[in-house]
């Protein structure tokens, strides 16, 4: 069980000071706020939820209650009461507080807030959040209201499993209509107190907070107070007290029920024994990370005296599933059960199938960022025993909420970036990931198969199943390598899409190649047009030239058989848009020796063509490079001049006729 | 003066017939409620009654607790009035504390005459002594709200009360007439019509602070001082003066008004339900080297200013276990 | 004094000399109310002169001068009643007639010469056997010159002062010329001449009527110069009656515009005694860190001034005391004794240590253990005192002593039942001129503090402690005015400070 999410909110409250001043020998209000509650609403919310005379030495402490709204008379206002003594220069109340009264005894403040409760069911505040708030502002000269941003509150420590099973038992408890005594707790720091406090109440639906009334300490001696849930340093009524009309018959004098005395830690003080506390018990969230969240949503006002309220909520408890969590909140709870190691394993069934129901309908690209970064922050991709038994389906409703679409390239990218450990190492996802069925014609497709573990003639075969075209994977291979570097491609692929990375396509080359050379019949123009994969083989096997000359003499062979001739030579390193390699000229060389140096001419004739013209080339181009307007000229001249010519050709020609 | 057991015998002769016609009704519980203006002492009292107690010189009486949370409080009071010297916190709310006064028999289980074992004699007085603040008596403020209903309540079944009038602080409020005639017009209204008008309980009025110079000088001008010889020289007033003193001291407040208080007093609570005592919670200061009571240096409380007062010395107090004696005896002789 | 001898520069005129005698004559037998009247009849004018002595035996010589032509009458050129109430003699006994023989020839002014002849003859017979004399010389010259042969008529001194062993300063005279002393007369003696703030010696010279019933001094003359101080050679000069020098001064002697009764008044009683004295500080070490700052630094500027100013020698001792602690558990510092009967540097070298500490905390605020001080001090006076010191005890500080028993304030009482009251007043009955001064600023005013400030007392903030030890004796003020000279160094002078 976790405690409500702490997420910062501003919340705005009325406020009360309640104290003497040096002169008083009795409490008194001192000054509040002017609002829906006036100073004597403050003082009959004060007094009637005072946790008694604590000893100076305890504060602060902290009591929790309730109001209702004056007019309506309904409980609209849970308030907070901060018991404490003033230290000699306290600013927080803009003018010092005096520390002793009149008969010089020292005075206990109470500094009360009070907000709407709609306010804080809606952001879900924790006492805790709205205690470290408030604590900390100074109460306003005038009478306005006061405004505080409860922030995250830091964890000093997370509650222990004892912990929460604990506060499973006192939450149990306190649906028993019974007050519920905690002792043995004085060592307890108020933080943790009203930790625990929150603890208990996130066990239950936010709804039971509206009219709960909880203390961090109370005087025990103090037998009349009204709170539901409090620590004290021993129990109220004792069992033992023979006289049958004591002052404890204040008890049914009072109607007030006796208490339901736990010890602090002690989970076996704290068996419930009620229906509907054991009811609540069965509950399948019970102890699961996800209930607090799913219980928050239910902000219904729940009286805890009232019975027939309980048990409807309990009703509604019982329908609370993992479904009515938001995708990222399942996402959450899960990466939090199995990165701390909690969390039963029917939880954990419970969050896959939401995310398969989930996952299954639109998402928008805010919620899915949202739910790839919740798999990067816990690293859901890997592969945790834990969920070993369900590890399909796992894998299959995470990849469907990271993945809006089937596999691409793309999308395989930022799924490795939500990997921590690489994507080789786990089969499983990869089985997943093929099981998206990405298009075969998508390298993505043959490095998850390559992953899986498919030989190259695996893939060939698939490829060849699925009707690839043979020169498709090449030429995306080819353009890929050509945009890395920077120029033009030329297939039709979509520059948006990233283009492979090395490492990826070094996996994909040879099948690709030997897919391209086996089902292309080996057309030299194809060869050609690419370059002899030249420019891919640069790219993806950079740095090992050895890989890519033996490559390379592997395509030439294919090409042009063992040997190569001149004008082969001047084919492949001349003939192709793409300027030829190093590895290239090296496998040219080393399959035709004997014209190494032609190789070598052509290589660098090839490489500065584009540097530097050749003659003919020179004057044809100077000879093409004319102003277009002088170039019609011409053309109008010279059509002119034909037809004159023409004209006295035939002129000619008839006057002999004639 | 010391109490004694043999005064209930007297004060059961003294009934006579003819009071016992007018006996009022017996109250519910057995319980004893203090009152008294805010800072008028009750905590303080309270927590010297177990102190007082053992340090009488011939009375076995013993202050504890019957469960856990009295005790724990008996034990916090008193620690912090003898061993560190300070008073308590003002009292917020009402404190219920369930003590018990014993009176070990120390030959019980010895075999005596006959070789019978003798039975365990040992006395027991419940004491449940409600603590309340003094604000809750304040009518205007305070008397209606459901709080202060329930003290009314709680009160209303109490065998006894211990009121203390503060004189220090009247002289400065001059509010104790105001405040008790309207709590026990409440109480009166509660109990509705006894037999006689008198409300049933008993009542002790402790007249407190005698350790404070004005109370000290006030009470030496009455002439109303004796001494403790035996023991230290302490002053202290007797019994049998004491309600003379008292009216001496309601009549020297500002308000005109606490000269009523006597004569309301008597005419809520029968005679012979109704004592005098002048108490003071903190006692003298006795210098520990001489152990006897200096007229030139008898205060006992530190006050410095920015601080909170202390206790100079030990406590010794005066009239507290006397009045809760004579309580518990007649309350406990009453219902019998 | 007839007969004496007189000087005469007018050229061995008989007539002129007889005359100049005459007058020397007749004011050497002159009596304190009587008047010479000479009649000098010139050319130009009748003049009437008047010779007298003034009380102080000062020549006061009046002329009035009537031209010839105003003593004319309707029907004679001189009329001879006006001439005679013009040149009617005050004393008739001292009278002389003098005709001034004109300078020139008789050709010139021969109506002026006319009527000046007359004029005298008229007088002559006026005033039969009144001497009349024919003089060369203007009668007013020859008065001037004469006036230098006058002796004097009275003793003249000066004042000075003279200094009795206790130091009480007593006004004497230094004689300076006797009557019948004649100019020219030197008179040589010594003076003493005191530091003082107004460094101006006056040289008043009186002349002294014995005659009187009572000595009678009358002021003669009132000069002044600055002197330095220390032992002065004068030589006094009789210069003519009325008018003394005085040489041998290193500064030059100026007219001074006070009177006599204003210099007088303006000589001390006494000269500032010394008297070697015992200077006890109390400093009340607790309260607030910036009171206790202030009040060591008053402790400090205190002995620096006493130190410096003080012409006898002090001893200084400096005790600290702080507030009784009643709440148990908790432990009271004793009273400090910081230094006893030591030098001036000892006691600021340990002031010095105490304004690098904190202050005490911790005791009540009420009150402090000022009684339980003033009984240590009151101790250690009573025992160590060998020397006739005069204890002079400052108490610095801000809060009151605890009572000795249980009053009506806020303050327990001490804790050793010490009274304050007893205290001091043992310690006044003991040691006599013992002096109290007391730097507080505490609110309301104690009555302790009134006691312990029974000569000085001051607020900490503004302390002029110069003006504090003066109160108690411990210093003099800056030296006062010294108008006179003294007789003679003053004995109780001692050589160290």
């Amino acid at each position: 069980m976790m405690v409500l999410s702490e997420r910062p909110v501003t919340i705005t409250a009325e406020w009360a000071l309640w104290g003497k001043d040096a002169n008083d020998t009795d409490y008194r209000m001192l000054r509040c706020s002017a609002g829906t509650f006036s100073p004597q609403d403050f003082v009959y919310a004060i007094d009637r939820y005072s946790p008694g005379t604590l000893d100076v030495r305890s504060l602060p402490q902290v009591t929790v209650s309730w109001l209702k709204n004056p007019r309506t008379g309904l409980p609209t206002h849970l308030g907070l009461a901060i018991h404490e003594t003033a230290a000699a220069d306290d600013p927080r109340t803009g003018s010092a507080r005096s520390r002793f009264d009149a008969a010089g005894r020292e005075i206990v403040y109470v500094r009360f807030f009070c907000v709407p409760y709609d306010v804080l069911a809606d952001r879900e505040v924790s006492y805790r959040q709205l205690y470290h708030g408030f604590q900390r502002r100074t109460l306003p000269a005038d009478d306005e209201p006061i405004a505080a941003d409860l922030l995250m509150v830091p964890e000093d420590m997370v509650p222990s499993t004892a912990e929460r099973q604990f506060a499973v038992q006192v939450a149990a408890q306190l649906l028993t209509t019974q007050p519920v005594c905690i002792l043995g707790a004085s060592e307890i720091s108020l933080d943790r107190r009203l930790r625990f406090i929150d603890l208990v109440m996130s066990g239950l639906t936010y709804g039971t907070r509206s009219q709960l009334s909880a203390a961090t300490s109370v005087n025990s001696n103090f037998t009349m107070h009204k709170h539901r849930l409090f620590f004290a340093s021993a129990p109220r009524d004792d069992p033992r007290a023979t006289f049958s009309d004591a002052l404890d018959g204040a008890v049914t004098r009072s109607r007030r029920k006796p208490d339901v005395v736990v010890e602090w830690g002690r989970v076996d003080t704290a068996r419930a024994r009620d229906t509907d506390a054991i009811n609540y018990l069965s509950w399948e969230g019970l102890g699961s990370r996800w209930a607090p969240r799913v219980l928050a949503q239910d902000t219904v006002p729940v009286d805890l005296k009232d019975k027939h309220a309980i048990r409807e909520m309990l009703r509604r408890v019982h329908l609370g599933k993992v479904d009515k969590l938001t995708v990222q909140d399942t996402l959450a709870c899960l990466g939090e059960d199995l990165r701390t190691g909690t969390g039963a394993a029917a939880d954990l069934s419970r969050y896959i199938d939401s995310l398969l129901s989930k996952g299954a309908e639109q998402l928008s690209s805010q919620a899915r960022d949202q739910c790839m970064r919740l798999v990067a922050q816990y690293d859901l991709l890997t592969d945790y025993p834990r969920v070993s038994s369900m590890r399909d389906r796992f894998y299959d409703a995470l990849l469907q909420l990271v993945l809006d679409g089937p596999l691409t390239y793309e999308r395989y990218l930022r799924l490795l970036d939500c990997l921590k450990t690489p994507m080789q190492q786990n089969a499983a996802l990869l089985q997943a990931l093929d099981r998206r069925r990405a298009e075969p014609a998508d390298p993505t497709w043959l490095l998850v198969r390559r992953g899986i573990g498919d030989t190259d003639d695996d893939l060939i075969n698939a490829l060849a199943q699925n009707s690839v075209p043979a020169t498709r994977l090449a030429t995306r291979l080819v353009d890929d390598a050509v945009r890395a570097t920077g120029s033009a491609g030329a297939g039709d692929f979509n520059s948006g899409e990233p283009t492979l990375r090395p490492e990826h396509g070094r996996l994909i080359f040879d099948p690709a190649v030997q897919y391209m050379t086996r089902y292309s019949n080996r057309d030299r123009a194809e060869f050609i047009r690419l370059g002899y994969l030249a420019p891919a083989l640069d790219r993806y096997f950079a740095g090992d030239q050895p890989a890519q000359v033996k490559r390379a003499k592997w395509i030439l062979r294919n090409v042009y058989g063992n040997r190569l001739s001149k004008r082969n030579i001047k084919e492949v390193l001349g003939g192709s848009p793409y300027p030829p390699t190093d590895a290239l000229l090296a496998a040219v060389i080393q399959l035709a020796e004997a014209h190494a140096e032609f190789a070598m001419t052509e290589y660098g004739r090839a490489r500065s063509a584009n540097l530097v013209p050749s003659r003919r080339k020179r004057r044809f181009r100077s000879r093409l490079q004319v102003d277009p307007a002088v170039s019609y000229a011409k053309a109008i001249v010279l059509a002119v001049g034909l037809i004159v010519i023409v004209v006295m050709v035939m002129l000619v020609y008839l006057s002999h006729l004639f | 003066m010391p109490a004694r057991v043999a005064r209930r015998r007297r004060w059961a002769t003294a009934d006579g017939g003819q009071h016992r016609r007018l006996t009022p009704a017996q109250p519910r519980s057995e319980g004893i409620s203090m009152w008294g203006a805010p800072s008028s002492g009750k905590s303080t009292f309270g927590a010297a009654l177990g102190v007082a107690l053992e340090k009488h010189p011939y009375e076995r009486w013993r202050l504890r607790g019957v469960d856990i949370r009295s005790s724990d409080a008996l034990g916090r009071l008193q620690n912090a009035l003898v061993h560190t010297g300070e008073f308590p916190v003002g009292t917020q709310e009402p404190a219920d504390y369930n003590w018990e006064l014993v009176n070990p028999d120390e030959r019980a289980g010895m075999r005596g005459l006959l070789g019978l074992t003798r039975r365990d004699r040992t006395e027991r007085i419940a004491l449940h002594l409600r603590d309340g603040p003094g604000r809750f008596q304040n009518p205007d403020r305070w008397l209606d709200t459901p709080r202060a209903r329930e003290l009314v309540e709680t009160m209303a079944a109490c065998a006894g009360f211990i009121f203390l009038y503060d004189p220090v602080s009247e002289h400065t409020m001059g509010d104790s007439y105001q405040h008790t005639s309207a709590l026990l017009a409440r109480i009166d209204q509660r109990l509705g019509g006894e037999p006689g008008g008198y409300l049933p309980q008993h009542l002790a009025v402790c007249l407190a602070k005698l350790d404070d110079a004005r109370v000290y000088r006030s009470a030496l001008t009455a002439t109303v001082v004796d001494h403790n010889y035996a023991v230290d020289d302490s002053p202290f007033v007797p019994d049998y003066l004491a309600e003379e003193f008292f009216a001496r001291m309601c009549r020297a407040s500002p308000n005109p008004a606490a000269q009523e208080l006597p004569p309301k007093l008597n005419r809520y609570f029968h005679p012979d339900r109704i004592r005098f005592f002048v108490t003071s919670a903190i006692g003298f200061y006795v210098n520990p080297s001489t152990g006897r009571f200096d007229p030139g240096d008898y205060r006992n409380v530190i006050a410095e200013p920015g601080e909170k007062p202390k206790i100079r010395a030990a406590i010794r107090p005066i009239n507290v276990m006397e009045p809760v004696l004579w309580l518990a005896e007649h309350m406990k002789g009453s219902q019998s | 004094m007839t007969g004496c001898a007189v000087h005469s520069n007018f050229g061995g005129d008989p007539g002129t000399d007889e005359f100049f005698g005459r007058v020397v004559g007749e004011a050497a037998s002159l009596g304190v109310e009587e008047v010479i009247t000479i009649a000098e009849f010139a050319p130009e004018q009748a003049t009437r002169w008047e010779l007298s002595f003034d009380l102080t035996g000062a020549p006061r010589v009046t002329a009035s001068r009537v031209p010839w032509a105003d003593l004319t009458d309707d029907d004679c050129p001189l009329s001879p009643a006006r001439l005679e109430d013009h040149i009617r003699p005050v004393t008739p006994a001292r009278f002389l007639l003098a005709c001034v023989r004109p300078a020139g020839t008789a050709a010139d002014a021969p109506s002026a010469r006319a009527r000046q002849t007359t004029a005298f003859d008229l007088a002559t017979r006026l005033y039969q056997g009144i001497p009349a004399y024919h003089v060369a010389v203007p009668v007013g010259d020859l008065i001037r010159a004469a006036r230098k042969e006058f002796p004097l008529a009275l003793w003249y001194r000066l004042a000075m002062l003279r200094a009795c062993p206790d130091g009480t300063l007593i006004m004497t005279t230094q004689r300076l010329f006797p009557p019948g002393a004649l100019r020219g007369d030197q008179r040589m003696f010594e003076i003493w001449v005191e530091p003082s703030e107004d460094a101006r010696t006056a040289f008043v010279v009186l002349a002294l009527d014995d005659d009187a019933d009572r000595p009678d001094y009358r002021l003669v003359s009132v000069q002044s110069a600055q002197l330095p101080p220390g032992p002065h050679q004068v030589t006094a000069t009789l210069v003519r009656p009325g008018l003394v020098r005085f040489d041998g001064l290193p500064g030059p002697l100026t007219g001074d515009p006070r009177s006599w009764a204003e210099v007088k008044a303006a000589v001390p009683g006494h000269i500032p005694a010394s008297h070697p004295a015992h200077l006890v500080i109390a400093v009340e070490l607790c309260g607030p860190q910036l009171q206790y700052a202030q009040r060591v630094d008053c402790a400090i500027r205190l002995i620096q001034d006493v130190a410096d100013g003080a012409r006898a020698p002090i001893r200084y001792s400096l005790v600290g005391y702080g507030s009784h602690v009643f709440p148990r558990m908790k432990d009271e510092p004793p009273i400090e004794e910081l230094c006893w009967s030591d030098e001036a540097p000892m006691a600021l070298a340990a002031l010095s240590r105490l304004r690098n500490r904190q202050a005490l905390t911790g005791g009540s605020a009420h009150a402090a253990k000022l009684e339980c001080a003033l009984h240590h001090v009151a101790g250690r006076l009573a025992t160590g005192s060998m020397v006739d010191d005069r204890p002079v005890l400052v108490t610095i500080g801000t809060l009151p002593p605890f009572p000795c028993a249980q009053d009506a304030g806020e303050a327990l009482p001490c804790k050793q039942g010490l009274d304050w009251r007893k205290t001091v007043g043992a310690m006044t009955d003991r040691h006599d001129g013992m002096a109290f001064g007391a730097v507080y600023d505490g609110e309301p005013v104690a009555e302790a503090w009134r006691f312990l400030g029974s000569h000085a007392r001051a607020l900490p903030a503004g302390f002029a402690s110069r003006q504090f030890a003066a109160a108690l004796g411990l210093i003099t003020p800056a030296p006062p005015a010294m108008p006179l000279p003294l007789t003679k160094e003053p004995l109780t002078r001692d050589g160290r400070r």
